[in-house]
């Protein structure tokens, strides 16, 4: 019972914190910090089983976001909103109420949440504050019960690790941020962009979009932690789709991102972005339809960030070790080799930048109140690390500050910022050599270089298969006797995670970064995966599943010569300076 | 479009990075600025006329009919709770619907169950914010191109389905209109949004002092809609709609932990139609009042006897024995059990003969009051027009849309979103009594059956606005509906007395309940109701013979741990 001692303590210095909070505090922070330490006091031993642990995640978000679709404004959207989400262990930090039950399945723990007032009402806030606490207390207590029963009923667990780790209490306040988008000038720069579009006739849809947020998180808990931090984000998204001949549907994406309006690229960049993905499409749309295939292939760079990400980093977030349901694919594994002794592997949520590169992943507090560490990996191939949420487990019991969730999630370990990194690099003109090389050695007619991955799947639980599955846009077949390279479309990339990554050969000297949102149990987090362009052995592809729509039968009306009024290019201008 | 990375159902962690497109979340659009010249009318007849002369492929029908919908809404609402504003928010879109049907009016695509779906479903695409010409038209070739290939892979089905299934008196699958124009004038959206705002936080503000309640919240929303449709057989109509709502909740639990909430609803056409924020807070206060009443009333017990149905609660117990039940008559095909309860009971009695009911949406208010069910031209371009249900006690009709039924094939103008509706329903009786006299007769009837006490029943769950501890349902199964708890009920005493109910459902409530109807009051009630569309029931009180309300579940939640904030005195 020390731990919980412990807790008491650390309960008396948060309403130590809390009288002596400066007056100019946010009311949110105000109103939460006296709720919470109501609450706590008056929860703590009222039933047999004691609350030691009560937290409360507040996010403010502001967003906009603004689409044009050939030459119109699809949509110009504002949202604000703010939410509470509650955080209450019952139990002792050995064994809580966050526990898993063994035999039962459960997406992931999901904390009782509620909305609150957009306005500065200390009263309405600690009104739901209120019933928010009530309802996660009832909620633990019930949950706790079973628990314990489960552990009477099951055979030993395999890692008996506690359940959540003592963290020393943080303190750190920035100012709140807010949403600064001039919308009305996005709105027209979006229609004028995304009316480039129509000078391809062959695409179905297309649109250029802007999103930006802006999210305040202010965090309380009764360990005396309190947080006050902000991020903004824009996202600049160009996307458009068509269906080849023999029905399959077909789409490419590209995206910028950065921190505020003044970092997102100027018009001549996008439209230069827009046309390169208008004729990366129309290649795709009339390339071959790949066979499978299994042979030596590169990954560039973005895409091998996206490859690490799915089959690797998913594997070392440090609750997945623990739960008996998960593949533990590395659990057993740390010390040893698991990729070939050129390539190491690091997890720094701290990066902002990457050379000029915003870095998506970047964070200074976990959603748990840690701070964010830089976390090795992998070492010259040998596993070292995971990423620790506040969930301990097997030699690792403490949090290194990657406990990440959305609003209206618990928090577990996910990734932040990725890197890869390689010894022995060379020129990505050499790795390409070496490919046509390893094609010749394999006496296989060509190589595969994947260009640009969307994202993809993994399955790291025992119930599936320990599979993943990303999904190449951009696919290039590299012949050995010296033909041009080959756009192909169709392609599945498949395996499972060792395998692929043993079979890594060797490493340019081209890192670049992958920005992205990813989503898992604790909900929606952005990361980032940087990485250079790798040379693997064997590589396997497969169909993929197509659609057996026709395209459609009519021309498209934008460029359909029977039909009375085609616009020509000076007509849509016309039209667009009329709006 | 086939977008990366759709989680399958069956994989249990699925993990996934993608480029994060932006959630789609929000609808956009200027919902009610095309006047005559607008792009994306020209935009819907340019790609009608493509399409009927075009859209073929070989050895399979041309569509016989080609149809869309340009649906534009705009609305703006906001909500707060004890005096602070929880949300604000404004919406605007646009979207157009595309019916393509091959075959002909005898036998097409639709009305039929293929399997797993109903075909003929007609398929909507959003629309830019902007009234632009060109993606208009993208949108249109697409979304009819689909649809087109979809109504003859269907049409087949149903064919070969007909080959191997006797149907005796199949009805046709579209009744033939005649062309019809009617544009009805565009009304945008008008709302101060600060003032709407300002309302609802002094609405809220009534329960900072309320010691009992639990969680509260005021609302307001306000909305324009317009449906613009052009059709290959000559449809060119355009309706319009308009709306403005005020509601209150509030919610408990009593000291057994049994969940206890009510409402206050105010419905009009415009926010200037309103009644004044005095009269609002009033009407909030008594909510409260009311509520924090029947916190303390004791639980509902088992009851068969007679129930006084008065005011908004006489309208929805109609709403859901009869209206509801002579909505959507639609029998497609491999579906047996679908079709209106009373297909077969047609120029029968359903309700004593001292009722009529008749469904006029042509007329917009009564004595004063807007009725929101109304409509000039239905959702099928058919005119509206008034229509006897109920003549004496008999039944003269269900709600036709275009689609005929075995036993009446004309569309009678109730077409609601493509399936026969209800738009102002008027009750009226022969058989009244005053207010006083018919809550006499309440007593009479419980001292004629023995009974302590007779029941009155002044608010019922409605499904437009939800409530804590009576969820609306009105669901009907194999006979039986399951009618909608009573929000606000008393147990009224042979001497008067009156003692708030708390809990209590009903149970045993069939269609034959109609007939239980014994008298009525002789003034009505305009209810006005969201339910799909917008209907509005002008009824007056019910004193039904015999209903049956059964105990409350014994399991309740536990109370909170600790007391409101506001009155923890801290």
């Amino acid at each position: 019972m020390s731990s919980f001692l412990l807790a008491l303590l650390l309960l008396a210095s948060a309403e130590a914190d809390a009288a002596a909070a400066p007056a100019d505090d946010p009311v949110l922070l105000r109103a939460l910090e006296r709720e919470l330490a109501r609450s706590f006091e008056g929860l703590a031993n009222v039933e047999s089983d004691p609350l030691y642990f009560l937290a409360y995640r507040a996010t403010e978000s502001k967003s906009l976001s603004v689409a044009g679709a050939y030459g119109a404004l699809l949509r110009s959207d504002r949202s604000h909103d703010r939410r509470l989400d509650v955080e209450a262990r019952i139990g002792s930090p050995e064994l809580d109420s966050t526990h898993q039950i063994r035999g039962e399945f459960e997406f992931g723990p999901s904390p009782a949440s509620a909305t609150l007032p957009l306005e500065d009402d200390e009263e309405a806030i600690r009104a739901a504050a209120w019933s928010a606490t009530d309802r996660a207390f009832k909620d633990s207590l019930q949950r706790f019960l079973k628990v314990k029963t489960n552990e009477a009923v099951k055979v030993e667990a395999e890692d008996a690790s506690p359940d959540f780790s003592i963290e020393p209490p943080s303190d750190y306040r920035e100012p709140m941020v807010d949403l600064v988008a001039d919308e009305e000038r996005w709105q027209e720069r979006l229609r004028r962009l995304s009316a480039v579009f129509r000078e391809y006739p062959f695409l179905h849809e297309s649109s250029v979009s802007l999103r930006a947020e802006a999210e305040n998180r202010v965090y309380a808990s009764s360990e005396g932690t309190r947080l006050i931090f902000g991020r903004t984000h824009f996202r600049l998204s160009i996307e458009a789709s068509t269906k080849a001949d023999d029905g399959m549907d077909l789409q490419l994406y590209d995206s910028f991102e950065g921190p505020s309006e003044e970092t997102m690229p100027d018009d001549a960049r996008i439209e230069a972005a827009v046309r390169d993905l208008a004729e990366r499409l129309q290649r795709l749309k009339d390339a071959p339809v790949v066979e499978p295939y299994a042979g030596p292939a590169i990954i560039m760079n973005r895409a091998c960030g996206v490859f690490f990400h799915e089959i690797f980093g998913h594997r070392i977030e440090g609750h997945r070790q623990k739960n008996v349901d998960e593949g533990q694919t590395f659990t057993k594994k740390v010390g040893t080799e698991i990729m070939p002794p050129f390539l190491s592997v690091t997890d720094d949520p701290t990066r902002g930048r990457f050379g000029a590169t915003y870095l998506n992943g970047h964070y200074k507090y976990d959603d748990e109140g840690v701070p964010a560490q830089a976390v090795p990996l992998v070492r010259d191939g040998v596993l070292e690390n995971f990423l620790m949420a506040r969930s301990p487990i097997e030699g690792f019991p403490d949090s290194n500050g990657h406990g990440r969730c959305s609003a209206g999630n618990a928090p577990v370990s996910r990734q932040g910022n990725l890197f890869v990194d390689a010894k022995d690099r060379v020129s990505f003109e050499r790795l390409r050599e070496m490919l046509v090389e390893e094609v010749r050695t394999q006496g296989k007619p060509y190589g595969m270089i994947f260009h640009d991955i969307s994202g993809g799947f993994t399955t790291t639980q025992r119930r599936g298969p320990q599979a993943f599955k990303v999904i190449p846009l951009y696919v290039v077949r590299v012949y050995a006797d010296g033909r041009d390279d080959e756009v192909v479309r169709g392609v599945d990339l498949v395996g499972t995670p060792l395998a692929s990554i043993t079979k890594m050969v060797a490493a340019a000297d081209d890192d670049a970064v992958f920005n992205g949102s990813c989503g898992a149990e604790s909900g929606w987090v952005p990361v980032s995966a940087v990485a250079p362009s790798v040379l693997v052995k064997e590589i396997e592809i497969e169909k993929k599943a197509k659609s057996q729509e026709r395209p459609p039968l009519l021309p498209t009306p934008l460029h359909d010569e029977t039909d009375g009024d085609v616009p020509s290019d000076d007509g849509a201008d016309g039209q667009e300076d009329a709006q | 479009m086939n977008r990366p990375a759709p989680i399958p159902a069956f994989v249990a962690t699925a993990l996934l990075l993608s480029l994060a497109a932006p959630s789609a979340a929000a609808p956009p659009a200027t919902a009610t600025a095309e006047d005559e010249e607008s792009p994306t009318l020209a935009a819907m007849q340019d790609e009608l006329a493509r399409t009927v002369e075009r859209l073929r492929m070989d050895d399979v029908p041309p569509p016989y009919l080609v149809t869309y919908t340009l649906n534009g809404r705009e609305s703006y609402s906001c909500s707060a709770q004890l005096g602070a504003l929880v949300d604000s928010e404004g919406s605007d879109s646009r979207s157009v619907t595309v019916d393509v049907r091959v075959g002909s009016p005898e036998l097409d695509n639709t009305n039929f169950v293929n399997r797993f779906y109903l075909t003929g479903r007609r398929r909507s695409t959003t629309l830019t914010e902007d009234d632009d010409y060109w993606t208009t038209r993208q949108r249109l070739w697409l979304t009819s191109d689909a649809q087109y290939k979809s109504a003859v892979e269907d049409l087949s089905a149903k064919e070969a389905w007909l080959k191997t299934n006797r149907v005796p008196d199949r009805p046709a699958d579209l009744t033939p209109v005649e062309p019809i124009r009617h544009r009805e004038p565009l009304h945008p959206l008008e709302v101060d949004r600060e003032a709407s705002r300002e309302l609802v936080r002094r609405l809220s503000a009534v329960f900072r002092d309320a010691e009992k309640v639990q969680g509260s919240r005021a609302s307001f929303t306000t909305g324009a809609s317009s449906s613009t449709a052009i059709s290959s057989e000559g449809r060119d109509t355009r309706t319009t709609g308009r709306y403005a709502r005020v509601t209150a909740q509030a919610w408990t639990q009593a000291e057994d932990g049994m969940p206890v909430g009510d409402l206050a609803v105010w419905y009009a056409r415009t926010p200037d139609g309103l009644p004044s924020a005095d009269e609002m807070e009033a009407g909030v206060r008594r909510m409260e009042e009311r509520l924090s009443e029947r916190v303390d009333a004791p639980r509902a017990e088992e009851y068969i006897g007679p129930v006084l149905f008065e005011g908004e609660a006489a309208c929805f117990l109609i709403l859901e024995l009869l209206i509801d039940r002579l909505s959507s008559p639609h029998e497609p095909l491999g579906l047996p059990s679908a079709g209106t309860p009373f297909k077969n009971r047609l120029n029968r009695r359903v309700t004593p003969n001292f009722l009529t009911v008749v469904d006029d949406p042509t007329r917009s208010e009564f004595e004063g009051t807007p009725l929101l069910g109304h409509f000039m031209v239905d959702d099928d371009g058919v005119p509206a027009q008034p229509l006897t249900l109920v003549e004496e006690g008999r039944l003269r009709a269900w709600y036709m849309s275009r689609i005929p039924t075995r036993a009446i094939a004309e569309s009678n103008g109730h077409s609601v979103g493509g399936e026969g509706g209800p738009g102002n329903v008027f009750v009226r009786s022969s058989h009244t009594l005053s207010k006083e006299a018919l809550r006499a007769e309440l007593l009479a009837v419980a001292k004629d059956q023995e009974l302590p006490y007779g029941i009155r029943v002044e608010v019922m769950a409605r499904s437009d606005v939800s409530v804590s501890g009576a969820r609306a349902n009105g669901r009907y199964r194999n006979g039986s509906i399951s009618l909608s708890p009573p929000v606000a009920a008393y147990r009224v005493y042979l001497d008067g007395r009156e003692e708030p109910i708390r809990g209590g459902e009903w149970q045993g409530v069939t269609l034959r309940s109609l007939r239980d109807i014994y008298v009525t009051g002789d003034a009505p009630t305009v209810l006005n109701a969201a339910r799909g569309g917008f209907v509005s029931v002008v009824c007056p009180d019910l004193l039904v013979e015999e209903m049956e309300m059964k105990k409350p579940e014994e399991q309740e939640a536990k109370l909170p741990y600790l007391p409101h904030p506001s009155f923890a005195g801290d």
